[in-house]
Parts: C-alpha cells; sequence; structure tokens
C-alpha cells in the first residue's frame, strides 16, 4: 500500500501550466497573494474570479481535487463571512429582529472576504497541485539564492528539504514493519480509550527515532565517501528552464496587477 | 606488483577509547587485483575500510593512494573520487529522489559540468544493468538494485578502487549474486581494483588474495587457498569456515580418504566422485 504514496499532493498530468518553470510558478503564486487584496469592487473581484478560472482551466486538475484541498478551510470562510455579516454596519438595513440587524454593506462584504479567501487558497493549492516537491525545493534554492551573500544556508536548507522528501517514504515502509513487528506482539494501535492509544504509539515511535538517527549518521558518511563538501563548487543535473510561456505567465499577471490598478474603487 | 594503496604502520583509536581498533597494520593493495579483508565483528576490518578514502585519518602512520595521502587535506577529494565505497545498508547511502539523481549526487559535487554528467549517468546504469531504471525512486528498488546504483554512481566519477564495506551483508541471496556479478565484471574486463570487506567467507574465496584481521591485527595475508588451509587461524579470528571445507572435514573424520579441505564444492564433488 505504501509503494505508491505521492507525497505532498502532486496531481500528475500534462498541462502548460505543469510545463511551466517552478520559478516562475512560485513567483506568480507569491505575487497573486499580494494583488488579491487590491481587489475592492464586483469589477476587480470578477477579474480576479475569471483569471483563476482560466488558470484553474489551464491546470488540467480536475475540480474535486481542487475541492479536496478546499474543504478543511471552508468552515473558516463560512464564519469570517458570517462574522463580517453580522458585525460590518454600512449602507440600508436590509433586516431587522430586536437588536439583530443585518447591513447590505455587511453582505457585500462577506462575499468579498469569502472570495478573497477562496481565490487566496485555490491559487496555492494549485502550485503544489501542479509542482512536484523536488521541483518546488529547486525552485526555491534558485530563487532564495541571492540571500547566500548574507550567509543564509539556502543551499543546506535545499538539500535538507530533499532528503526529507527521499525519505519520507522509506519511513513510512519502516513505521509498517514496526508497526507489524508490535502487532504481532500482542499491541493494540486501533482500539481503547484515546489516551491508552496514544501510549501503544510510544514503543512505535521510539525504535523509529532511533533508527532515523542511525540513518542520518550512517546518510551523512556516505555523502561525505562521496565528495560533498557543500554547496560550493556544486553543479546540478536537475536543470530548470525558462521558456517563454514562463513570461507570459508573468506578462499576464502584470497586466492584471494593472487592470486592478485601474478598476480598483 | 605496482601498488594502488599503501596502508603503513597505521595505528587508530576512536576518540574516548583506551585500546587501539587497529594495531600497527600494513598493508598493500596491489592495482586491478580483488582483495578481501575478513574478520569479525570489532576486528577493525570496517575501521580499516574507512582509512582508506579517508574517511577517519589514521592516529599513526601514512595510508597512501598512489601519490596521495589521506592526511593531507589537498589530496581528499581527489582520493575519495579514486576510491569510490558501497556501505552496507543499501537504503542509507542513497541521497537522491530518483536513480539518476543519485548517481549524479557524486557528480555533483565533484563539479562536473550537466553535459558530461548526463553522458556519464548513462553510461554507469548501463554498465551496473540498471538502465530501465532511471527514473524509479528508491523505495521501489530491491536492495540489491539499490547497491548496484550505488557501484553505478562511484562509476560514474571513474574511480580506480571500489571498497565495498559488507555491501551483501544485508541482501537477499539473489540480491547477493546480482551485486558480486556486477562488481567481478568490473574487475575482470576493466580491471578496476576492488576491496571487499566481509565476515564471509564464502565469498572471500574467489578473491586473488584475503587479508585476516583479528583484535585490529593483520593476523594472515595471502591467496584463499592458503588461507583457509589455516583452520586455526579461522577459528581464532572468529569466522566460520567455508560450507565445502567443513564438509570435507566432516567428510575425514568419518574416514572418507580426502587428502585435503577442498575449498569449493566443484572441487570437493570432483574430488568425491573421483573416490574409489
Amino acid at each position: 500500500m505504501l509503494q505508491n504514496v505521492i507525497i505532498g499532493q502532486y496531481y500528475p498530468a500534462s498541462s502548460p501550466l505543469h510545463r511551466m518553470d517552478s520559478r516562475s510558478k512560485l513567483i506568480a503564486a507569491f505575487f497573486y497573494l499580494f494583488i488579491v487584496f487590491l481587489a475592492n469592487n464586483w469589477i476587480t473581484y470578477g477579474l480576479l474570479i475569471a483569471f483563476t478560472a482560466v488558470t484553474i482551466s489551464a491546470s488540467k486538475v480536475p475540480l474535486r481535487y481542487l475541492y479536496k484541498g478546499l474543504k478543511p478551510i471552508l468552515i473558516l470562510v463560512v464564519f469570517t463571512m458570517l462574522l463580517h455579516i453580522f458585525l460590518t454596519k454600512e449602507g440600508d438595513v436590509l433586516y431587522k429582529a430586536g437588536w439583530f440587524e443585518i447591513y447590505e454593506g455587511g453582505i457585500i462584504q462577506g462575499i468579498f472576504i469569502a472570495m478573497r479567501l477562496l481565490l487566496l487558497v485555490l491559487m496555492t493549492s494549485l502550485l503544489t497541485l501542479t509542482t512536484t516537491p523536488i521541483d518546488i525545493t529547486d525552485g526555491l534554492e534558485h530563487l532564495l539564492g541571492p540571500l547566500k551573500k548574507w550567509k543564509l544556508p539556502v543551499h543546506e536548507f535545499a538539500l535538507m528539504m530533499s532528503i526529507s522528501l527521499r525519505f519520507i517514504p522509506t519511513l513510512l515502509q519502516e513505521t509498517e514493519k514496526i508497526m507489524k513487528a508490535q502487532m504481532a506482539r500482542g499491541a493494540d494501535f486501533t482500539s481503547g480509550p484515546i489516551k491508552e492509544r496514544a501510549k501503544a504509539f510510544v514503543p512505535l515511535l521510539v525504535p523509529l527515532f532511533v533508527s532515523s538517527f542511525k540513518r542520518a549518521e550512517e546518510l551523512a558518511l556516505a555523502m561525505e565517501a562521496r565528495g560533498y563538501r557543500g554547496g560550493e563548487g556544486r553543479t546540478r543535473l536537475r536543470a530548470l528552464q525558462w521558456h517563454s510561456r514562463d513570461t507570459f505567465a508573468l506578462v499576464l499577471l502584470i497586466s492584471l496587477t494593472l487592470s486592478l490598478f485601474l478598476l480598483r474603487s | 606488483m605496482e601498488n594502488i594503496i599503501s596502508v603503513k604502520d597505521v595505528t587508530f583509536f576512536y576518540p574516548g577509547e583506551e585500546t587501539a581498533t587497529l594495531k600497527n597494520v600494513s598493508l598493500d593493495v596491489y592495482k586491478g587485483e580483488w582483495l578481501s579483508i575478513v574478520g569479525h565483528n570489532g576486528s577493525g576490518k570496517s575501521t580499516l575500510a574507512k582509512l582508506l578514502n579517508g574517511l577517519l585519518l589514521p592516529n599513526e602512520g601514512t595510508v597512501h593512494v598512489s601519490e596521495f595521502v589521506t592526511a593531507r587535506q589537498d589530496d581528499i577529494w581527489e582520493i575519495r573520487r579514486q576510491v569510490g565505497m558501497v556501505f552496507q545498508n543499501p537504503d542509507n547511502q542513497f541521497v537522491g529522489t530518483s536513480v539518476q539523481d543519485d548517481i549524479a549526487f557524486g557528480l555533483e559535487n565533484f563539479g562536473v559540468p550537466r553535459e558530461e554528467m548526463i553522458k556519464r549517468i548513462n553510461e554507469s546504469v548501463e554498465r551496473v544493468g540498471m538502465q530501465a531504471f532511471l527514473n524509479q525512486e528508491p523505495h521501489q528498488l530491491s536492495g540489491g538494485q539499490k547497491q548496484r546504483v550505488a557501484i553505478a554512481g562511484i562509476l560514474a566519477q571513474k574511480p580506480s578502487v571500489i571498497v565495498l564495506d559488507e555491501a551483501t551483508s544485508m541482501l537477499d541471496p539473489i540480491g547477493r549474486i546480482e551485486v558480486m556479478e556486477t562488481v567481478r565484471e568490473l574487475n575482470q574486463k576493466e580491471g578496476i581494483t576492488v576491496i571487499s570487506i566481509t565476515h564471509d567467507l564464502e565469498e572471500a574465496l574467489s578473491a586473488d588474495r584475503v587479508v585476516v584481521m583479528k583484535m585490529g591485527e593483520k593476523a594472515a595475508a595471502g591467496k584463499p587457498e592458503t588461507i583457509f588451509q589455516q583452520r586455526e587461524l579461522l577459528k581464532s579470528a572468529g569466522l566460520d569456515l567455508p560450507f565445502s571445507l567443513k564438509l570435507s572435514e566432516a567428510l575425514r573424520q568419518e574416514g572418507v580418504e580426502l587428502d585435503k579441505g577442498y575449498l569449493t564444492q566443484e572441487e570437493l564433488v570432483d574430488a568425491l566422485w573421483k573416490l574409489a
């Protein structure tokens, strides 16, 4: 069962969005986080929704995958929407029952805020849905590269990320093995009160920790034996390639920003 | 014969330990040979292996790899490029997220340009018969396949020596055969020197030369045929005799007239069916 685990929520497909350079996707997603806040009327929100819809259709990610990513934050969206509806006191009163009043401004504000949250989460999950974790790591390493000047360990951070990604399936396999070994000796991970179940995980976690430390030590030795001496003077096999579609995407995003500036009230 | 590695009067202490793990060990490794270093747990054989590529540095004595010295900081990277090492646990030496990333790891460290890297990766996976697995992830491979990837990673660095540090001890019999066949071919066809550290005497049978380690000292060195006749020595070094040798011995005790202990199954069978 662990043979086919997909790390993160990457959805494998071949779409223009999948083929984009991870750097341009990272830049675009980051940029989008800011321009979402520019929208403040129906036209600008409409524009953002249209842009997001086009991006989603270009990604070829099925909507149910996107919905799965949205589910955990839906409660938050509804909650903030209700909060705005009840607490904003602007415009005409639409409904009144004793002390309880709902204003037109409240409804509008509630919808806008909910939209904003949804758009943000949609776009950022599109990034992780169309980019493998290792590509995101590579992209981050490139983009943050200039920070090395200020002694920020960018290369070390990226290597750490990629090694953790590589060891996730290995550790999952090991967890399964230890679990089976403990179950064979009568451990019970699935029933009983929560406190008991939490306790049952101790004999699972201890051996897992011990072996992880052992692995780390051996891996470090193996890396040294293969000539690893930090990021200095290293070349790389994984090459990121900036295509015209990446430039195009960023230009599109900039024109979206300009339109937002022009159309916002 | 030309030396590729020479270990001279090496003594080594692990920090904080009273007794030396290696005591005054000297050893020459000849170019192109297959040398087996055998010994029981704690005999110092793995420590010796780690001294060969400068992962550990001797407290006394020197280790030369052709004209380079492990104690010299400027030489260490060239030594690690030349002396590749395959470790015991197949999982804990797989650094990359896929086969080609892992083979590339060593090349990236040595600053090999990307085009050259791709060429060398393709060439070395072919030499270990893993060309169909280039994009596979480590958890999809068997232990033997992972060890072959480790060997490919070393081959890509154009090494002159491969050190197998108990590289087959965690593998199933099929994986063990895969790895040994791969290494044997590299040794015979391409003249790469192989140093195999093992406690499995069966594995040492096919070596050109065997060194027996005992309590941090070199107890004996020589051709397998001569070493394996010294039963007392092997027993005192805590090693288990190869099966065919044990069987010939047991047969002799039962009164079967064999003139010596036979090393391989084939020799023993030949001797047995010739009996009157």
